[in-house]
């Protein structure tokens, strides 16, 4: 088989690069050895948000709805029908891609790739055939793995990892999750509205880490609302099996200490997928973490083989890789495309959300700019009230003497939507004035954003602007 | 471990860009003293610049297909322990800083317009498209000075600053273009079928394809057909050619041909001339260096025969033939493939009756030669055979009218008719 360009890996960077690529009118096949999605769609984003907002719906109709009048006796879970209404709208997704590819004329091959030469690569089909492919180009987009923990390996039985965790066949009474990054939160959160005991065991001082505090706060105190165990400054050390439960054996800054329950869930990072591929054969070169290198056109130390998505490098997000595909099909169309985008957003589905594009306060800091930061309450808002969403705040940071947008952080009930605007303001180059002046609709959450801006400015109108 | 960084250096007079043709070392590659590093294409050459030092190749400034400029970044070098940085103009000890790019920026000819405002991200303030747009034409947008908002770059600044002041700017090669009008390729779309094939248009092609769409752009062109009688001319050689042979030279027609063009431009001088648009002059060239269309298996490329009007055909034979065979072997240099004030192209041994050649430009004129013929003519009332060649000239009609162009075809083709008048030199 001869083509001009072929796309390892199906995932959200891998399938949109390809669709660019027909769209550009250069042939493409993708190889993707499961299901075509990728993490994203199969095992990650789409189907945990699908527990998170089964989870939160479950949730609000037994301890909220009461608050606004709505009395439901004793509302049941049933945790397979939950499920499998999340692997429906798996399936579903999954072939609408299939029907994308094929409506562009993207051939698929499933099964897995490993380099022969720059310009040969050879797929063991699923189906047993070994075909080699001759190509011009190559797209790497092979994205990544959860970490592995030499001590506790993960039979997504007892001991899961996220895929294992949106899988369970029925409702854990208990679980325990290693490591309190954005995954860990998002699903034990969710879980420990289901009914699941939560224990976080977190090897930093505080949960999130990587946001600022004031931020971290808001979702600490929900976490504490949920009886979640938060065990942080805590080193996960080894597992006894405990007949139908397990136990961890952690150290805690007030000593050792053992925990049980139904499920470890072990949540500590991802990896670059790079190995399997034959990739040292080639001489692609892949950074100190592991990473494939890449400069601003996607391209990698060998010409003609480019790398998008997670196997490139931090931040390893799905539209981070949508984007990067796209980026990759218009160089290989010879267009003057780069990476120069001004902000990659990031959105986390913890209760309540946070949604940050731009710089956090103290990435600001770091950098030694000088900044005005100002806060704006979701309870100063009318919509947050009539939703019984009144926890969080926005975080509008702006370059102090020329007043250009720098960074927005939300947390707070819809914060995934509501980044979008501040992704298009830092985009566009946007003042703090642009956001400010902007009439935004009544009674919505959209105002939360004018509103911060104006606050910015000394001139919020819903709120008591500090005396400077 | 010291970083030093490679400027592109003189690598041709009046040479100011090349493209990167070619990477030969990969960054993290180790260097030796004088190892061919990178291929760049100047102008029509192409040539490998070594390593200055020895080390290891730590950046590629420039990506391949890129435009290099002189005495910017082309690479950075890891030097190898011990080894101290060249204190020559090939190389800054270390990469120049934001503000001292700034602070080299050309002044805006706008009143409004001052220093490029850029963003506390060091990035000018501009919008996804405007962004878009500056790549497409070539601009670093960070060095426009933006008339917008609190300094932010508009499309218009961007135009601006291409038909503004392009010569100090730092414009790519497409964009630049003199004060004249930027050269771009058509936008209509490609139609795409099945089974298309697909050739990246870089290096040589991309060069032709941009000269010659600056010809056609810029020059009115008229073509004039002739033919010449050479009977005498095939007598008058086939005489020569072994007493050529004895001199070590092989004697073709082009010789005589480049005799002729230079007598003719004796008598019409205008011929050989170029318009300056900068001055709104026509320079007229008392030199005259003849380009010699060539092809090669990448593409074409037109050698030069320097002061062709003070070589004797024998020179002219063993200079054609030894620039042209250079030139198909890549081993011409930058210097010997410029500077031409006319050019010829030759594709009589491949055959055609006539065409109409695109001017070198800034050349005034170039003429075509086709293939020999026997055929029959009329000669004092009567149908004789006698060999034939069509020629064509194609002229930049902005200096050159129909009615010189004639009288200048006229007089050539008088002395090739008569070839003993190219000894006579009149």
């Amino acid at each position: 088989m001869k083509i001009n360009t072929v796309v390892i890996g199906g995932g959200p960077g891998g399938y949109v690069a390809a669709i660019r690529l027909a769209q550009l009118g250069i042939e493409a096949l993708v190889i993707e050895k499961e299901n075509l999605g990728g993490v994203c769609l199969n095992v990650g984003c789409i189907p945990s948000k699908a527990v998170i907002h089964a989870a939160k719906s479950f949730y609000k109709a037994k301890n909220e709805f009461g608050n606004m009048g709505i009395k439901i006796s004793d509302p049941q879970l049933d945790f397979p029908a939950m499920i499998s209404w999340k692997d429906k709208i798996t399936q579903k997704l999954s072939s609408g891609i299939g029907g994308l590819l094929k409506g562009n004329r993207v051939s698929v091959l499933k099964g897995t790739a490993s380099f022969v030469s720059k310009n040969q690569i050879e797929v063991l089909e699923t189906s047993g055939t070994k075909t080699t492919v001759d190509f011009e180009n190559c797209i790497i987009a092979t994205g990544s793995s959860p970490i592995a923990l030499p001590a506790f390996p993960v039979d997504q039985a007892k001991i899961v990892d996220s895929t294992g965790a949106l899988a369970l066949k029925k409702l854990p009474a208990s679980m325990i999750v290693v490591g309190g990054g954005y995954i860990g939160l998002e699903l034990g959160m969710a879980y420990a509205k289901l009914g699941t005991k939560i224990t976080v065991v977190e090897f930093a001082d505080s949960v999130l880490s990587a946001f600022d505090k004031d931020i971290v706060q808001v979702i600490e105190k929900k976490i504490k609302k949920l009886s979640i165990d938060v065990l942080t400054g805590t080193k996960a050390q080894s597992f006894k099996d405990s007949g139908s439960q397990v136990t961890l054996v952690c150290e805690t800054p007030a000593g050792v200490r053992e925990v049980t329950a139904d499920h470890l869930f072990i949540s500590i990072g991802r990896k670059p997928n790079t190995g399997g591929m034959n990739l040292e054969k080639l001489g692609v070169e892949l950074d100190k973490q592991g990473f494939i290198k890449v400069n601003e056109m996607l391209q990698t130390s060998v010409s003609g083989i480019f790398a998008i998505g997670d196997v490139a490098g931090q931040p390893m997000l799905a539209h981070k890789a949508s984007k990067e595909g796209e980026i990759a099909a218009e160089v290989i169309a010879g267009h003057k495309s780069v990476m120069d985008v001004r902000q990659i957003p990031a959105v986390v589905f913890t209760d309540p959300e946070v949604g940050q594009a731009g710089l956090s306060e103290k990435e600001a800091k770091a950098k030694g700019l000088n900044i005005t930061v100002s806060r704006f309450p979701y309870a100063a808002i009318g919509r947050a009230l009539t939703t019984d969403e009144t926890d969080g705040f926005v975080k509008f940071i702006s370059d102090a003497t020329t007043r250009e947008v720098l960074g927005i952080t939300i947390v707070g009930a819809n914060a995934s939507d509501l980044i979008s605007e501040a992704c298009l303001a830092i985009e566009m180059g946007a003042f703090v004035e642009d956001i400010a002046l902007t009439v935004h609709p009544h009674p919505t959450f959209g105002e939360i954003l004018m509103e911060a801006a104006k606050g910015n400015l000394g001139e919020a109108i819903h709120m008591l602007n500090p005396k400077h | 471990m010291s970083i030093f960084t490679v400027l592109l250096p003189d690598i041709g007079e009046g040479v100011v860009e090349g493209e990167v043709i070619k990477w030969l070392k990969n960054v993290g590659d180790a260097l030796a003293q004088d190892e061919p590093v990178v291929q760049i294409m100047t102008d029509k050459a192409t040539v490998e610049l070594p390593a200055v030092k020895p080390g290891k190749l730590a950046k590629q400034h420039i990506a391949e297909g890129k435009i290099a400029e002189k005495d910017k970044p082309l690479y950075d070098i890891e030097l190898a322990a011990g080894v101290s940085a060249p204190q020559d103009s090939h190389g800054h000890k270390e990469a120049p800083k934001q503000e001292a790019q700034v602070s080299e920026k050309p002044q805006a000819t706008k009143a409004t317009a001052s220093a490029p405002v850029l963003s506390a991200t060091g990035k000018a303030l501009a919008t996804p498209a405007t962004r878009k747009l500056a790549r497409d034409l070539g601009i670093d947008i960070n060095q426009v000075p933006g008339t917008g908002k609190g300094g932010r770059v508009t499309k218009e600044d961007l135009e601006g600053f291409l038909s503004g002041e392009s010569d100090s700017a730092p414009v790519s090669s497409e964009a630049r273009s003199g004060n004249l009008p930027a050269v771009t390729m058509s936008k209509t779309p490609v139609f795409v079928y099945e089974g298309d094939e697909r050739i990246p248009l870089r290096g040589l092609r991309k060069v032709i394809a941009e000269r010659l769409v600056e010809s056609k752009t810029i020059v009115p062109h008229f073509a004039y057909f002739e033919e010449v009688d050479m009977t005498e001319l095939k007598k008058l050689r086939n005489e020569l050619k072994p007493l050529a042979e004895e001199a070590g030279a092989k004697l073709t027609y082009l010789p005589f041909f480049m005799k002729a063009l230079t007598l003719a431009i004796k008598k019409f001088p205008i011929i050989n001339s170029s318009i300056d648009l900068g001055t709104n002059e026509i320079v007229v060239h008392k030199k005259i260096h003849i380009g010699m269309a060539t092809a090669t298996k990448d593409g074409l490329i037109v050698p030069v025969i320097r002061d062709a009007d003070q070589k004797s055909l024998i020179q002219l034979a063993n200079d054609s033939q030894g620039i042209a065979q250079k030139t198909r072997d890549g081993k011409a240099s930058s210097d010997e493939l410029k500077g031409s004030t006319i050019s010829i192209t030759n594709i009589g041994s491949i055959g055609g009756l006539g065409a109409t050649p695109i001017i070198n430009y800034p050349e005034a004129c170039i003429l075509g030669m086709y293939k020999i013929q026997d055929r029959p003519v009329v000669r004092d009332g009567q149908i004789v055979i006698r060999s034939m060649m069509n020629i064509s000239f194609c002229f930049d009609h902005r200096i050159v009218d129909g009615a010189n162009g004639a009288e200048f075809c006229n007089y050539f083709i008088g002395l090739l008719n008569n070839p003993g008048r190219l000894i006579l030199g009149s």
